[in-house]
């Protein structure tokens, strides 16, 4: 039944489109909420999992997927919500951006690799639809958004082709298949969640493309996610933990973690700032997930099972706060973190808006936090193993990780400090004033509720037929038994947060002082050496000095010219990347000017969705 | 490293005791003249009123030392009012309205080992927001005025206004005074004043010595 | 290159319009259109301002009134973060009107001494020599000697400031504290033996006005220098030290002054053509680098030179007593260079019927600013406390004489 539901209503949205955004948007909140209780439900065993099929699609629903069909659910609500206040859209993309749910939704429900190969594909298209709409016929962004997407589909297939020819069925069935088969398909789901050096695929589209905000946010918290979900599929599918695998991932995810980070804070815009944040922590998911295949491979069941935990929570964290910091871009047209005026971010949306912040710093006890610690702690539990090179590169990825998320707390600092400050010179776009104070909320409720949603997503560890069920939650002196999160290790457990009483000790104090101390405040203007302020500190002067130290990095340029002094950062593997493009380019334009003419946009859509129908065409000849 | 740790020993103690003890060592022309003998006519600053030295306009040139010698008295201070709650630490902050240097160098003087202010509870800080006290130094010029007024407005309660020098007292010989902009709490006297004086203003502002 | 036709001042005078050449003894007529090219001609106008704008630049505010500089001078950086692409500076805050034109000679001496008080020696003395010159008033050895004394003390106790100060800046804080304490104890023996520690009162048009106690005055003073040449050795053995000023704030400009001018090389001091030091020898110093550490360097080896200069100078006086000669003429015009601590000032003066007609003063930190705002092109704002402390710029001396 709860398939049939999810399939089924999945429908409304779309069709409604065609005659409002508006009413779109209000059925895709409540399909959103719809999924979030059918979730819950199965993660509380409420419901049991189940699978039904469909001539050659064939879904199925289990713990796995339910808790990221919860996470999805609660993104698609909060940006349902968020679009009904948004002013810069349409039907057309509230069409696709409702298409582009049901991809997602679909490929977190689908149960053979066709299934989720094609909604995979419907991703991208949608995707690609969605930001194409608006922009120029010349705008490459969204061309660049649908080349990756492909190149990733192009290795599922390859993958799952060989997968076919290892197991002979395309059901998702526990395999033990060739690891680079495996591999590939892990680059492909890495590929769509931006990696380090393919970061572009997740920033240049958000950040240069006409990208409608709601588009953003199911690019940046959605889509990402459900590649990690895909991941973490595949790796729970086969059986035997090739921990050459395991290293790679955690070398590449905290790599990706540390640059990304890097490059976040020399970043001057509003979209690219978090977009680069999110693949920091999709390189963090990454890194959990190699420790999953290590500790799987060693045996260490309690720590499999900790890091498997330490996903959904970190996959959550960050879907929740990311949609609140994408949200905070409407507040301006202009997407110069120099320019912005963030006058309107006042009183409690500026509140929700700084919880979000403080959560993708990675600090605790916000679950940004949590999940941040959740990574450090299993990558030092690894490194205290017996197998010196699992230990040292551990230990190494330990301390990108760590490095990265101090980077993390620069870039949050001033991407809140400047977004919220008013500038007068320069109008807002969208009143996001209720959206923002809806899901900050909710990112300050997870760290409150973090023991539950542990509780919520143990099950979620049963899918992962080594392991059993292990004691995250603990008890210490006068915390009461649940409220304590405690990391296995070799003597009951190795470290302890309780986020809850963590913001009960917080919150209270200020509470309390606030509340007595109303009124007695001073107001005092800020001291500029006896001058009245007449001069702005810039976004840019705030994160220079990183870039003048981190020179080999950012390949910075100091440039002079016409006597107007400017400093220029580089995205180095975008440089590559875009040089190859443009001889491409210079190649193509050739070509199509010796063999085809006409209007390339037009081409385009042509292109894409005939590989659409004959995929679904091929599904039902095969 | 160590040699200058031995350097440091070998220096011995060079603080001075005061104010448990008297001040080794005073500028004779940075305090006070008392009269001796004759009377004087044309004084540059019209200090002199019968035989009587107004500490506020004197800027110790010495044009009256045929009837006037130096007191070598370190009280050359008008207390109008005094705070005890800083008695135990005093953050001052220097504001230099337009001073020719020399207030500046001797304030910056009371830091050095001779005078080490630091083991009364006296420093130098360096925003208005922290401070406790501020040292006005020099004539009042225009553009300052909103400077002086601003920092202190920023100050926190309590506070001191303390105008060093005969320049922020009456406005020397050279422009004009601190009145009319903010009230002065401590006036001392001197052009500049000996560090002595300061120090020992300081103490009496904060009700230390009787 | 040729530093002798360098132009050291400006200044305008009934309608025409005067230079002032170095090593040259009286000023010069010259067109507006000659000067416009010239590299310095911003400061001689008393203007700072370098605005850079563009990308990514803003200004950045210091001052006017803060705890890193001991006076009040607003700079403004602008800059695109860490790096100052250039700095203006607003010396006016501060600014005095200090009127000795038509005012009696003591109350007129009375303000010189008190415009830049921490230089009152070499700035009384100065305007003590142009009315000697201009009235032909014929001083004694003895006024010259006593003279010289209170100069190069006070170069001493300045020398010792600007690189406590600079020792501040780079957090070397003991050598700081000794630093200080050797200065205090310059600053006593000025107090016992000319009654006021910065040198108020003594000097006078035509002599001096007090009597000083001088017994016992050299061997004080070598001492001092003994032990500032020791902290100098331990203070060059600090690795932090050097980094930090060496390759700091490098200007190279011929139109610098005092240790500025002489950190690039050049061997041009104003006591080398001053008369009163014809009987004593001393060497000018001059280093190499044109940064904090070549100026910094500069002042360290100067100590040693005012030391011997002391020496010389206590051996050659006569008597102690006040003496005051008179003038012989009523008018005239003159123009003196005197070395500051801080580098040459040029004082003209003209007088008429005993009444100070026109003047024009040209401080070293006038020049000296302008070169270290140029310097602070593309240091870092770290860099600016080892910078500014280097050059030993008064802001008090560019207030207006008039």
């Amino acid at each position: 039944m709860i398939l049939e539901i999810i399939l089924g209503a999945l429908f409304v949205p779309p069709i409604v489109a065609i005659a409002s955004r508006k009413l779109s948007y209000i059925a895709n909140s409540i399909v959103s909420l719809v999924i979030i209780a059918l979730s819950l439900s199965i993660l509380l065993g409420v419901f049991s999992p189940e699978s039904i099929s469909m001539g050659y699609l064939s879904f199925s629903v289990d713990n796995l997927s339910a808790a990221f069909l919860l996470i999805i659910g609660l993104v698609g609500f909060l940006d349902s919500v968020f679009s009904l206040y948004y002013t810069n859209t349409n039907r057309i993309i509230a069409f696709t951006y409702s298409l582009s749910i049901y991809s997602m939704i679909g490929v977190l429900i689908s149960s053979n690799y066709l299934t989720l190969i094609l909604f995979w594909e419907g991703m991208s298209i949608f995707g690609y639809l969605a930001i194409a709409y608006k922009g120029s016929s010349k705008a490459f962004p969204p061309f660049v958004f649908l080349a990756f997407g492909e190149l990733s589909s192009l290795f599922l297939a390859v993958s799952f082709a060989g997968i076919y020819f290892y197991t002979g069925t395309l059901n998702m069935i526990s395999m033990n298949i060739n690891p680079y088969i495996l591999f590939v398909a892990l680059v492909g789901f890495m590929i769509k969640m931006g990696i380090i050096p393919l970061q572009m695929v997740e920033w240049l589209p958000i950040a240069h493309g006409e990208a409608p905000t709601n588009g953003s946010i199911i690019f940046s918290a959605a889509m990402t996610t459900v590649a990690i979900y895909a991941s973490l599929r595949l790796v729970m599918l086969e059986s035997f933990p090739y921990v050459s695998i395991g290293i790679t991932l955690m070398i590449i995810g905290s790599f990706s973690l540390l640059l990304a980070s890097i490059y976040a804070v020399s970043s001057e815009n509003s979209k690219m700032l978090p977009a680069y944040s999110t693949i920091e922590n999709c390189g963090a998911m990454l890194t959990l997930i190699g420790l999953l295949i290590i500790n799987m491979y060693y045996g260490n069941v309690d720590l499999a099972g900790f890091t498997i935990i330490a996903v959904v929570i970190y996959a959550m964290a960050h879907a929740l706060a990311k949609t609140t910091m994408f949200i905070s871009t409407e507040v301006s047209e202009n997407k110069n973190i120099n320019g912005i005026n963030g006058g309107s971010i006042r009183g409690f949306s500026r509140f929700a808006f700084g919880v979000s912040a403080i959560s993708l710093m990675g600090l605790i006890p916000l679950g940004g936090g949590i999940g941040e610690w959740m990574l450090l702690e299993s990558l030092f539990i690894t490194s205290t193993g017996p197998q010196t090179y699992i230990s040292l590169t551990a230990i190494f990825a330990g301390s990108l990780a760590a490095l990265g998320a101090g980077m993390s707390i620069i870039a949050f600092t001033k991407y809140f400090s400047f977004m919220s400050m008013s500038r007068r010179e320069t109008t807002g776009a969208s009143d996001i004033r209720n959206s923002l104070s809806i899901a900050g909320p909710a990112v300050i409720i997870m760290g409150i509720i973090a023991p539950i949603l542990i509780t919520v997503f143990t099950p979620v560890i049963a899918n992962f037929t080594e392991i059993g069920r292990i004691q995250i939650l603990g008890k210490l002196k006068d915390i009461p038994q649940g409220f304590l999160i405690t990391s296995p290790g070799a003597n009951g457990f190795f470290g302890f947060i309780s986020p809850t009483f963590d913001i009960l000790f917080i919150s209270i104090p200020f509470v309390v002082s606030y509340y007595l101390l109303r009124g007695k405040d001073r107001s005092v203007n800020p001291w500029n050496g006896g001058l009245p302020i007449t001069e702005r500190f810039s976004s840019f002067a705030y994160s220079n000095s990183i870039r003048l130290i981190m020179k080999k990095v950012y390949f910075t340029r100091e440039e002079k010219i016409n006597g107007i002094y400017s400093e220029r950062t580089f995205d180095i593997f975008w440089v590559v990347i875009s040089d190859v493009a443009s001889i491409y380019t210079k190649f193509s334009m050739y070509f199509a000017k010796k063999f085809m003419n006409g209007n390339i946009n037009a081409y385009m859509v042509y292109t894409i969705i005939a590989l659409f129908f004959s995929l679904i065409t091929l599904l039902f000849f095969f | 490293m160590s040699r200058w740790i031995l350097r440091g020993l070998k220096k011995g103690i060079i603080t001075s005791r005061f104010p448990k003890n008297e001040p080794e060592t005073i500028s004779p022309w940075s305090t006070l003249p008392v009269y001796m003998k004759n009377s004087y006519k044309g004084c540059p600053t019209d200090a002199i009123h019968n035989n009587e030295v107004d500490l506020r306009r004197c800027i110790s040139c010495g044009r009256c030392s045929s009837s006037f010698s130096p007191s070598l008295n370190v009280n050359n201070s008008i207390i109008l009012r005094s705070e005890r709650y800083l008695k135990k630490s005093l953050k001052i902050y220097v504001l230099d309205a337009g001073s020719c240097g020399a207030c500046n160098t001797e304030l910056h003087a009371l830091s050095n080992p001779f005078y080490d202010m630091n083991r009364l509870g006296i420093f130098f800080v360096n925003t208005p927001k922290q401070a406790d006290a501020l040292f006005v130094i020099g004539v009042l010029s225009e553009q300052m005025k909103r400077v002086v007024k601003e920092a202190y407005d920023i100050m926190a309660e309590p506070k001191l206004v303390f105008a060093m020098g005969a320049c922020p007292a009456s406005g020397n010989i050279l422009g004009s005074s601190l009145s009319g902009i903010l009230d002065a709490d401590v006036i001392i006297g001197g052009c500049p004043p000996d560090p002595f004086v300061i120090l020992n203003a300081i103490m009496n502002a904060r009700g230390d010595v009787s | 290159m040729n530093t002798d036709n360098v132009i050291e001042g400006f200044f305008y005078n009934g309608g025409t319009q005067y230079k002032i050449l170095r090593r040259t003894e009286y000023p010069q007529k010259v067109t507006a259109e000659s000067l416009d090219q010239l590299d310095q001609w911003n400061c001689l106008r008393t203007e700072f301002q370098h605005e850079t704008r563009g990308e990514n630049i803003m200004g950045f505010d210091y001052g006017p009134s803060m705890g890193g500089v001991i006076e009040s001078i607003l700079f403004r950086m602008y800059t695109n973060g860490e790096r100052i692409v250039s700095m203006s500076a607003f010396p006016h805050f501060k600014e005095r009107a200090i009127s000795i034109r038509s005012q009696p000679f003591d109350m007129a001496l009375m303000r010189m001494e008190r415009f830049n008080g921490f230089h009152s020696a070499s700035y009384s003395t100065m305007f003590c020599r142009v009315i000697e010159q201009s009235m032909r008033i014929k001083t004694t050895q003895s006024t010259h000697m006593i003279r010289i004394i209170m100069m190069e003390m006070e170069r001493i106790a300045s020398h010792i400031f600007v690189i406590t100060r600079l020792c501040e800046a780079a957090s070397q804080n003991i050598a700081a504290f000794h630093l200080n304490a050797l200065r205090e104890r310059i600053i006593r023996l000025a107090a016992k033996a000319f009654g006021h520690r910065y040198f108020f009162g003594i000097n006078s048009v035509g002599g001096t006005a007090r009597k000083i106690h001088i017994d016992h005055l050299w061997e004080d003073v070598g001492q001092i220098v003994n032990e500032f040449n020791d902290i100098l050795k331990l203070l060059s053995g600090s690795r932090i030290f050097i980094d930090r000023i060496q390759k700091t704030c490098i200007i190279e400009r011929p139109w610098l002054s005092g240790p500025a001018l002489r950190a690039t090389g050049e061997k041009y001091d104003a006591r080398m053509s001053d008369s009163y030091y014809d009987r004593i020898k001393f060497n000018v110093v001059s280093e190499m680098g044109s940064d904090s550490l070549a100026r910094f360097l500069v002042r360290a080896r100067e100590i040693t030179e005012s030391g011997k200069i002391i020496e010389q100078a206590v051996s050659q006086i006569e008597t102690t007593k006040p003496v005051i000669e008179t003038a012989s003429e009523k008018s005239g015009n003159s123009l003196v260079r005197i070395e500051t601590p801080s580098g040459n000032a040029i004082f003209y003066m003209e007088i008429e019927d005993g009444n100070i007609e026109y003047t024009y003063l040209r401080p070293p930190s006038l020049v000296n600013l302008e070169g270290f705002l140029l310097g602070m092109k593309g240091n870092v704002k770290t860099d600016f406390p080892f910078a500014y402390e280097s050059f030993g710029i008064w802001v008090s001396e560019l207030s207006v004489i008039a």
